[in-house]
This record gives C-alpha cells, structure tokens and sequence, in this order.
C-alpha cells in the first residue's frame, strides 16, 4: 500500500482488532470467574507432576470422565453400536470419540460435592438449560471387576471433561512441588474448581488431598 | 537491480582504467540512477531488521522476568506491551512511508506482538487455549498485514498456517465446511499476492513463491477432505469409502495445473529460481509416475476407487456431487491450461505440455478401477519419456543446461522407479545406476563442449 496514512489508518485498525479480540474474552473471563457458578471436577491419576503435565508454569490435570445413564437417543452413537452389535464380544464398551458429538450437559453435585451430569441433550437449546457442552468418548455397556466382565443394567456415556490449564509463576510452582513431595504419591488425590457460564468454563484453583494450591502459591503457611 | 547496481558502483573504476570514457560513464550512470531510484539492496536494511526483532525479543524476556511478582491486572496488561511498541514502530514505518525490510519486520514484530498477546493473556486468565479460534485469529491479522505492509513474511505466516489449519482436521478437531472454505479463501488470496511478483527479482518474493506452491497440495488435499467428511452424515463412514482417492487427488491435479502455468509464455524468460509451480508440478507428478508403476500402490490406491465413487453416489447424493464438482473442477482447471498452453506456445515447450498428461491419465485409471495396471504402467512411461526426452533435446538445442538436466533427471528417475519396481540382481542396478551417472555428466560435458564451440 503505498499511500502511507492511509495504511497507517487501515493499521490501527487492525490493532483494534487485534486488542479487542483479546480484551473482548477477557472481560468475558473474569465474568465467568465473578458470576459463574462453581463445580469441582475430580482429577484421574493424580500420581506423580509429570502425569499432570506440569511444564513451565502450567498445571494441565488429566481431568475424570463424567458419566450419564444413556437414555435419550443419539443417532451417530447408535450407528456405531449397532456396528459393534455385529461384533463378536458384545456386550462391550463402544468407543464412539471418532463421531466428534458433543452434548449439552446439565451439571449437579454428587454427595462429596463434585459435579456429575444430570441429564444430556443433542439439543441443549430445546431441553431445558445446559450448564456445559462436553464431547462423547464411550458408551459403556460393561464394567470389569477384577479382570471380569460385567453387563450393566444401563448403558452409561461417558463424557470428556474440558482441559483445564492453570498458570503459576515460577516461585509458585516450586512451593507446590515441595507441598506435593510431602505426600505420597498414591494417596494423592486432586479435583479442580472451575466456574462455568454461559457454557464456559474457567478453572480457578486445582487442590491435592484438600490443600487449594492458590493458597501454598501465596505463601500462606 | 543487483546487476544495475553493482554496474553503478564499478562505473568510476571502468572509467579510470579508461575503458569506458567519461561522457559514456556519465550517461550510463544517470541511466542506472534512474532505473535503481527506490530500490536498496535487500541486506542493506537487514542491521535494522535484526536490532528491532532482537528488542522485541528483549521486551518480551524482560516481562517474563517480572512476570512473578505482579498481579492479574498487572500481568494483562503487560501482555499488550509488545503490542504497543509493534503499534508505534508499524505507525512509523508506514507513514514514513520505509518500504522493504523495514515494512517486513514491521508486519513480523505484529505478528509475534499478537501472538504473545493472546497467550499471555489466556495463561494470565487460565483460559484453556483453543487452536481453531487461535489459528483464525492469526490468519486474519497477517492476512491483513500482507496486503497492508506488502509483506512477504505475513503472507508465509497465513498460507503456512492455511495448510496446518487444513489439516489439523485429523487431531479430534471439530472442523467444519466452513472451515475449509475459509482456509482455501486466505490461501487463494496469499497465492495471488505471490504471483502477482513472481515475475520481478525480488529474492522475498521468490522465496514466498516456494512456500506458496509447497503448501499448496497439503492445503487443497486437507479442505477437500473436510468438505467431504462434513458432507457425510456419519463422517466415520468415509474411511470406509475413501481410502485413498484424496490423498493424491488435489495434488496431481493442482501438480498439473501448475506444471502448465509454467510453461504460458515466461517459461525461459524467467530464471530457474522464480518458478517454484515447475518444481512443485514436477515433483507431483513424478509421484503420480511411481504410483501408477508400482503394482501395489497402484491395486491398493486406485483398485476400488470407482467402487467407492459409485457407494457414495448411493449412500449421501451430496457428498457425491461435492466431489464430483471437485474433480470436474480440477479437470475443467486442467483442460483450460492445457488448451491455452498449445495455443499460446512460442517456444517449443512440448516437454511441459506432455508431462501434462499424467495427470488425465491418473484420473482414467481412478475411474477404471485401476484394473489395467500393465497399461497404465506402460502409457505412464511413454509420457514421462518424451517429456524427459523433449526436455533433454531442448535443453541441447537451446544450449541450457537447466532443460537439459531436468530431461536427464526425469530420465534417471523413471529408470529408477522402473528398476525398483523389477525382481533384477542388485548388481544389475548398481550397473544402472553407474550408466546413469555417466550418462548425465557426459551430456552436460558435450553442451559445454558446444557451448565453447559456439563461442
């Protein structure tokens, strides 16, 4: 572009752009983390840091699956298990991941005090309010108990939890990792408190056997 | 320009030794003048280019230092502080109206300036990053840059992160049509800002040109696919359908199209370096050669591919009519270039024009369920050895090795895929491929031979 403040207008536009595309979910966060309601998500294989991905600042916890009695009826899921129908080895748990379906959740709290879904629907707009929208990894027909396979009563989805990233500064994370060395590693057990709004979820603190990492980050005792 | 150039800077030497004389030097120098008015060397601007990244990395170091101590407020807004200092070097540099490397690093110091940005900002708020709305993000802004600081690094940024985009279809994304239509739209764009130089010396856009035509299979292979998969209603299904008829589909296609854009008139007006779509083409389409001699490939790639045509006209009308309208496309594409490339010869390029016809011959065997493998094989060979032969044979007519080597490498090659694909003695191949070797430095010794003749 040769004329020069013509560009230079065209620039600060696109500056515009660029800040308000940031700014824009910005606020929308830090509304998610004021008004948002709150939800403990459990946390599987808390074992030892690097299965929780912690690199740089960054915590990443592989977060539990979510299960629903399977009731309504999705299409695509039930191409693909009366696909498996057809297998030898049915009943069996289907992997239906592939399908790339994703749910509106409807989130309640079970007696510990961490989320469960209540109800689902590939419609979330016309069945009631959906807190979340969670992708479909399996629908489980089966369950094992000590290497033996049990039929379930109910088929049972389960849903993928939304990856959780929390950021901490390098003083902070060597407080954690010092915190997390006092404990075993099997006795480990982590959730994450996130807050959710408008299908958004934010996570706002990760705590192991109770203790809110937001509190050895500060440096309480 | 660099020839122009450095002839202006040897003018006063020629005319001190007294081989020009000095009305001569004084006409030859204002000439030069004003033919370099405006342009500077590429490196001559490079000290800059380097010291205001080198800041921009600075700054950057300098806020993860003071990253620990602040607040989330604090820490946001110090994420916008590479973006305030690209914003006034950007400012500066366009209405100061700096042209080459200054407007490249200025758009470069953007982009990066952006990209910690939205980083910086979603660890400051435990935003768990998106790669889909990460991705459109930074195509847009440098979309925007290329054309607003006419640079040849945005543009490499959008049409790199089109063929990623494309292609990240594959890692549980949810992509959709929309998607691919999007990405072949930024990519299309970026390719016309390419060409529209590719005729001029500039080394930036030469090399923008080689990203362009590399990125361009992997970019039209990858939306094609989406377009597809979203097509059918259960997109699973199309593994099923599909194996492998896309995966060579767009390139030879589009191999081919470019292949024959060649050869439309600049074809030896042009240094070999600024056509990066000869290369491209040539390459594709010595990959559509091995495919159609290689037995296996050839019954696994092409044998149930009108199967699959046929099932998924019956299964999903609309997938089939997508790709349907691809393939016409891509054909119509070819047809029209290779009309316009005999109509419009003017020196001889057969060699182009033949090579050309791999790609219909491809789509023959597609559509014939690849059941004739020995025919196919066989006109596969013949097309690539006239077109090597006519390249070879030009190349001496014309005295240019660059024609010469290319025909000798063709030949080189098909014999290789031809050796590979035979149950010979190993001792026979290596005797081949020593005769080849021989081969082509002997032809290259007599074109010099008849080069000095000539002089």
């Amino acid at each position: 572009m040769k004329n020069g403040r013509l560009a230079a207008l065209l620039f600060a536009f696109v500056l515009a752009a660029e800040a308000g595309v940031v700014l824009f979910r910005a606020f929308e966060a830090v509304d998610v983390v004021e008004n948002g309601e709150e939800f403990m998500f459990r946390c599987e294989n808390v074992g030892n840091i690097s299965n929780w991905n912690m690199r740089n600042s960054k915590v990443v916890p592989q977060m539990a699956e979510l299960a629903v009695e399977y009731g309504e009826k999705i299409p695509p899921v039930e191409a693909e298990i009366s696909k498996a129908k057809k297998k030898k080895g049915f009943p069996s748990n289907v992997y239906v991941g592939n399908c790339n379906i994703k749910l509106g959740v409807k989130l309640g709290r079970d007696a510990e005090g961490f989320a469960k879904a209540v109800s689902y629907s590939d419609n979330p707009a016309g069945a009631g309010r959906a807190d979340v929208k969670l992708p479909v990894w399996w629908c489980n027909f089966v369950r094992y108990d000590g290497g033996k396979k049990i039929p379930l009563e109910h088929a049972v989805l389960r849903l993928g939890v939304p990856r959780m990233e929390l950021t901490y500064s390098r003083t902070a994370l060597e407080r954690i990792k010092k915190y997390l060395k006092g404990i075993d590693i099997k006795k480990r057990k982590g959730y994450v408190v996130a807050r959710i709004k408008g299908g958004r979820v934010i996570p706002v603190d990760f705590a192991v056997n109770g203790k809110s990492f937001n509190e050895i980050a500060s440096g309480k005792p | 320009m660099l020839f122009e150039y450095e002839l202006l800077r040897r003018i006063p030497e020629y005319k001190s030794n007294g081989i020009i004389d000095a009305q001569s030097a004084e006409r030859l120098s204002k000439h030069l003048n004003e033919s370099l008015a405006g342009w500077r060397p590429l490196f001559s601007g490079s000290i800059y280019f380097a010291g205001i990244i080198l800041l921009e990395v600075s700054a950057c170091f300098f806020a993860v230092n003071i990253w620990d101590g602040l607040p989330r407020a604090g820490r946001l807004a110090l994420a916008f502080v590479p973006l305030i200092i690209s914003a006034v070097y950007g400012m500066f540099v366009l209405l100061k109206n700096f042209g080459g490397l200054f407007r490249e690093s200025a758009a470069v110091v953007n982009i990066i300036s952006v990209g910690v940005l939205i980083c910086a900002s979603n660890g400051a708020l435990n935003i768990s990053g998106n790669f889909h709305s990460f991705s459109v993000e930074m195509m847009c802004f440098s979309l925007a840059l290329t054309f607003l600081f006419n640079s040849n690094f945005a543009a490499a940024t959008t049409v790199v992160w089109c063929a990623i985009f494309s292609n990240s279809f594959h890692n549980g994304y949810s992509w959709g049509v929309y998607d691919a239509l999007f990405a072949l739209a930024f990519f299309l764009a970026v390719f016309i800002f390419a060409a529209r130089g590719w005729s001029k010396a500039e080394v930036l856009r030469t090399i923008l040109g080689y990203i362009v035509c590399a990125c361009a299979p992997f970019t039209v292979n990858g939306c094609a696919e989406i377009i597809l998969k979203c097509s059918l209603e259960d997109g699973s299904r199309y593994y099923e359908l599909f194996p492998w008829v896309f995966h060579f589909c767009a390139p030879a296609g589009l191999g081919s199209i470019m292949l024959l854009a060649a050869g439309r008139g600049r074809f030896h007006s042009l240094p070999v370096f600024r056509m990066p779509y000869f290369f491209v083409g040539l390459i594709l389409s010595a990959i559509l050669l091995v495919q159609l001699n290689t037995s296996r490939l050839f019954e696994n790639a092409l044998s149930k591919s009108l199967d699959c045509y046929l099932k998924i006209w019956e299964i999903e009308p609309l997938s089939g009519a997508v790709l349907t309208l691809i393939l016409f496309a891509v054909f119509a594409g070819w047809a029209a270039m290779f009309t316009a490339s005999l109509l419009l010869r003017k020196h001889g390029d057969w060699g182009i024009s033949v090579l050309s016809l791999m790609f219909p011959l491809w789509l023959a065997a597609v559509f014939t369920s690849g059941d004739r493998y020995l025919v196919f094989a066989a006109a596969s060979n013949i097309i690539f050895f006239i077109s090597a032969s006519v390249f070879a044979f030009s190349g001496i007519g014309r005295r240019n090795f660059f024609l010469l080597n290319v025909g000798v490498v063709m030949l080189v090659f098909q014999g290789m895929v031809r050796v590979m694909n035979s149950d010979i003695e190993v001792v026979f191949r290596a005797v081949f491929f020593g005769v080849c070797g021989i081969i082509l430095m002997l032809f290259n010794w007599l074109l010099s031979v008849r080069k000095g003749v000539s002089k």
